[in-house]
């Protein structure tokens, strides 16, 4: 969505559907589901509330997000509008997304966000930290939970007119040695305790904004964070010998310097973003004498320098234009690079929207990008927004676009392995879908919304070991995404009580078209880690400061291999989790506190997300929230 | 589009020629004369899995380990080695190596908490040994009760081994583990357990057999990251002096999978496609027996009872991978699918 700013005060956000003109589809995850889980992170969330795919290899391990049988790497985060995906992964850890950092999550499904950044193939996931608060406040948070998890966030916000400031800490540590079933060892039948699963992250953001006059503005926002996590070794090597050590520590330091003026009927925007990453990967094996053998230390650091500007207007009556443009420059410095290495890139689009009668709105953007010295083929979306009846929020939406990912920094120059002669992965995606929202009764409020997409993705880079040892990717497969979502919200109230029930489906076929899979018959099988179903559900009952929530997830059977066949692979079964919470809110004059007591997978499902990873069976989270 | 169909016939044309064969996974058919495949999987994913072929019958048996014990076999089974009764799976990353019965498949015992393990050899009753890629020692276990006994201290990464009376010859594979190059062959008296010689040779030795004149060959593929030319050794099994050389001519290649027939004096290896040549020749030889073309031959064995040949494909090492099955003079028998990177095979002969 482009207006959201210039429009926000007209915008009625009702249900999760932020603008019902807009022909792609964009959903807000809504605030009382943020709130069940602003003490987790961010992939917890989406795995909860959202029908994209999160594949977690556990609490505090890697999350990653991926939209409508897209890769990971075609989910773009981006944080107060810039990109945060690895420059060198080209995927974002979700697990490294704390909750409580952000006002609000946006998802943006398909290539909807071509004016923001390019590469999109599945979707992108816009997290807001840039919440004014009307008064000065102080929230404070501390959860205890199962397997010595603690977290304590704090926040400070001050308002004075025309200087806001707002402080948020986090610090969230675990043991998290659960005990599972072992049935990945000889002889089985055996409880095991996690090991080497301990994790720690530390981070604060600060925020200072500055209303030059009513109609100019300036703000600066810095997020750090410190994660250090040890890595537990699959179900089937837990009796590896040679005392390995392997963990994970990174820091990163986001920055961005933002400038807005609003002139009559247009709104400019520059936009400064510094981002230094560090991460550093370790494993190491000891002899018996503990003196290491082989050794892996990756250390990598990675600098983001971006400058961004764009203008937003309404040049005639219900037209209006969007332009912008973005110089972008990463540098990594890493050990399993040969040199340090650089890339440079300049991007532009332009944006233009009509409004027909207020029942027809026709959106055409066009994004061109210059990546070190060579153009991509332009890049474009065209969506036509249908409301048949003038005074009912009943919208037909259809949109078409094309959108190119470049390679990752490792995918390039990886030490051994990289390729630097990849193309960037190309997509064609065409959907359509409706939204409908009503009221009944005055009382109750439904929103209906379905889509259905179909994708062509070609070029897209796979990692195959080569002729020897070591892997290198290639521009391999052609992969056909089709599907469609389905999302119902209800929300209302009986009397004293208030509900809400929110629910989501998606259906995703996901396979590789392109000629080697066609000639070794694995054309039809469903890409690997990529449910066909995935469906979610969450009931919240109020009443006099009392609430109770009920969250159910659904996920079908994963393939694990290019072959689904049972005789040869593992396929993992399907899985639902169930999570309660209750808990009270209480008023003591100006002070808030909000007591919750939460279960989480309630039925103790033993269930892996990831083959041989070990997932935790029922665990508990009591948490004591306070706000002045 | 139209273009994928012609391609589609035109492939499926080509398999038609040769048999297709059934897939079951009865595990009643484990008869003398045929051969396990392992599958070692992908790295850190843990999907190894055991195959069984049936020549008489044709019948392929997959994943029977799993269905047999109910649990995976681990993360890149390495290498199979069948002893009287037993069968042991060596579990690279796992650090395990299973004893499963070699009729059954029921699971027998475990030798654990090993580094990096590579191959197992039987030294007698008693005593084994096992060599490692992260350690710098061959570890010594009793067979009877899975214990490890002992430490043979090389200083150096092991891998594949093969014994000739009273001594055992350890492959330097790896540069893992040590800091010299990685291009000798131990010797380790399996009296004492002691390491007594040290052979050089070329950097990267990856396998080696014993032909029928008590000579020792080494095949080396001169490094992954090309360091030098990939080159054959003849070596004096009694006095360890080179007698002969081999050069290969070009130094991408990663010549492997050194393999001897039943007869013991024609040697086969891959070097891309399957290549011949007799213990006398006096230069490599510049033809194949069987050509690679679009494939990704990965491992090689020969049947010790008609000297048939065996070829895995390894595909693209994410999909289930093939056999080939060949006769001596390379005419295409049969093929049929197994696991993941089918890795080793173990001919079922007693």
């Amino acid at each position: 969505m482009i207006f959201d700013t210039l429009f926000l005060s007209e915008l009625e956000v009702i249900g999760n559907i932020d603008d019902f003109s807009s022909p792609t589809k964009v959903t807000t995850i809504d605030s009382i589901a943020q709130k069940e889980l602003n003490l987790h992170d961010i992939g917890e969330l989406l795995a909860a509330f959202s029908p994209v795919f999160v594949k977690s290899y556990g609490r505090g391990s890697l999350s990653t997000v991926s939209f409508r049988g897209a890769g990971a790497s075609h989910t773009k985060v981006l944080w107060e509008g810039v990109n945060i995906n690895s420059p060198m992964l080209g995927q974002t850890d979700f697990s490294l997304l704390p909750g409580s950092f952000f006002d609000e999550i946006d998802l943006q499904y398909g290539s909807g966000s071509l004016s923001q950044v390019s590469g999109a193939l599945g979707g992108s996931v816009n997290l807001v930290s840039n919440g004014i608060k009307n008064d000065n406040q102080i929230v404070v948070q501390q959860s205890i939970g199962s397997f010595s998890t603690y977290l304590t966030s704090a926040a400070v916000y001050l308002n004075n007119s025309n200087f806001y400031s707002s402080t948020r800490f986090i610090r969230q540590s675990s043991l998290n040695n659960f005990t599972y079933f072992n049935n990945a060892i000889l002889p089985s039948g055996d409880d095991m305790t996690q090991s080497n699963a301990n994790f720690t992250n530390l981070g604060f953001t600060q925020q200072f904004l500055y209303n030059i006059s009513g109609k100019q503005q300036i703000s600066f926002i810095t997020w750090n964070q410190w994660n250090t996590r040890n890595i537990p070794p699959i179900m089937t090597n837990v009796e590896k010998g040679g005392n390995q050590i392997e963990w994970n520590n990174d820091f990163f330091s986001r920055n961005v310097l933002k400038w807005v003026l609003y002139n009559e009927n247009t709104r400019w925007e520059a936009v400064g973003a510094y981002f230094y990453e560090e991460l550093d990967y370790f494993l190491e094996t000891e002899d018996e004498l503990n003196s290491p053998i082989s050794l892996i230390d990756s250390q990598n650091k990675v600098e983001t320098y971006s400058f961004a500007w764009n203008v937003s207007s309404e040049l005639f009556e219900n037209l209006f234009f969007d332009a912008g443009m973005e110089m972008l420059q990463q540098e990594v410095n890493s050990n399993n690079y040969l040199k340090k290495k650089q890339r440079n890139s300049l991007s532009n689009y332009i944006n233009l929207k009509k409004i027909f009668n207020n029942k027809i709105t026709v959106e055409g953007l066009l994004r061109a990008e210059n990546v070190d010295g060579e153009l991509l083929p332009l890049m474009p979306m065209l969506g036509i927004n249908y409301k048949p009846v003038a005074n009912q929020n009943f919208n037909f939406r259809i949109n078409g676009s094309k959108n190119y990912n470049i390679p990752s920094l490792n995918d390039l120059y990886w030490y051994p392995g990289g390729n630097a002669n990849l193309k960037p992965e190309e997509s064609f995606e065409v959907e359509v879908g409706l939204d409908y929202v009503t009221m009944f009764s005055k009382k109750h409020n439904i929103a209906i919304s379905a889509s259905a997409y179909s994708s062509l993705i070609n070029d897209w880079i796979i990692w195959l070991p080569g002729d020897y040892r070591y892997w290198s990717p290639k521009n391999i497969a052609e992969v056909y995404a089709r599907g469609g979502e389905l999302s119902l919200r209800i929300s209302g109230e009986f009397g004293e009580v208030g509900y809400n029930i929110f629910s989501e489906y998606a259906y995703t076929l996901t396979t590789n078209n392109s000629d080697s899979a066609m000639a070794s018959g694995l054309s039809d099988v469903q890409l690997m880690y990529v449910p066909v179903h995935t469906a979610n559900g969450y009931v919240n009952v109020n009443y006099g400061g009392y609430y109770a929530n009920w969250n159910l997830s659904y996920t079908s059977s994963r393939n694990t291999s290019l072959n689904n066949d049972e005789d040869y692979s593992f396929p993992l079964p399907q899985y639902v989790l169930n999570n309660i919470s209750l808990g009270k809110k209480i008023n003591l004059k100006k002070a808030k506190f909000d007591v919750r007591f939460k279960v989480f997978n309630i039925f103790d499902v033993d269930y892996q997300a990831i083959l041989w990873r070990a997932m935790p069976g029922r665990n508990y989270e009591f948490s004591l929230s306070f706000t002045l | 589009m139209f273009k994928k169909i012609i391609f589609i016939l035109s492939i499926s044309l080509l398999f038609s020629c040769s048999k297709k064969e059934d897939v079951n996974n009865d595990i009643d058919d484990i008869s003398n004369g045929g051969v396990f495949i392992v599958n070692e999987g992908n790295f850190s994913v843990a999907n190894s899995s055991l195959s069984y072929y049936n020549p008489e019958t044709s019948i392929v048996t997959s994943n029977m380990f799993y269905q047999v014990n109910n649990v995976p076999l681990g993360d890149v089974a390495q290498s199979i080695t069948i002893n009287n009764e037993l069968i042991y799976i060596v579990i690279n990353n796992s650090g395990i190596i299973y004893s499963i019965d070699r009729k059954t498949l029921e699971f027998k015992g475990k030798i654990s908490e090993l580094t990096s393990p590579r191959e197992i050899i039987f030294i007698n009753d008693q005593k084994a040994y096992i060599s490692d890629l992260y350690s710098s020692s061959i570890t010594i276990v009793n067979p009877t009760d899975y214990n490890i006994i002992g430490k043979i201290e090389l200083g150096k990464s092991s891998d594949c081994m093969v014994k000739y009376d009273d001594e055992v010859f350890i492959a330097n594979w790896s540069s893992y583990a040590q800091t010299k190059v990685n291009n000798t062959i131990m010797v380790v008296n399996s009296e004492n357990d002691m390491l007594t010689d040290s052979i050089v040779i070329g950097v990267e030795p990856n396998s080696m057999v014993i032909d029928v004149e008590d000579q020792l060959w080494v095949l080396c593929s001169g490094g992954f990251m090309n360091d030098e030319m990939p080159t054959l050794w003849k070596i004096n099994l009694y006095t360890h002096e080179i007698i002969k050389q081999f050069i290969f001519a070009d130094i991408q290649k990663n010549p492997d999978n050194l393999c001897i027939n039943g007869t013991g004096d024609s040697l086969y290896f891959l070097n891309d496609g399957v290549t011949v040549m007799s213990i006398h020749d006096q230069q490599l030889p510049d033809n194949m027996l069987i050509d690679e073309n679009n494939r990704n031959f990965y491992l090689l064995g020969l049947s010790s009872v008609d000297n048939e040949i065996f070829v895995s494909d390894a595909l693209d090492y994410n999909q289930n991978g093939v056999i080939y099955r060949y006769k001596t003079n390379g005419k295409l028998i049969s093929s049929f699918e197994v696991g993941i990177i089918p890795g080793c095979f173990a001919f079922n002969n007693q």
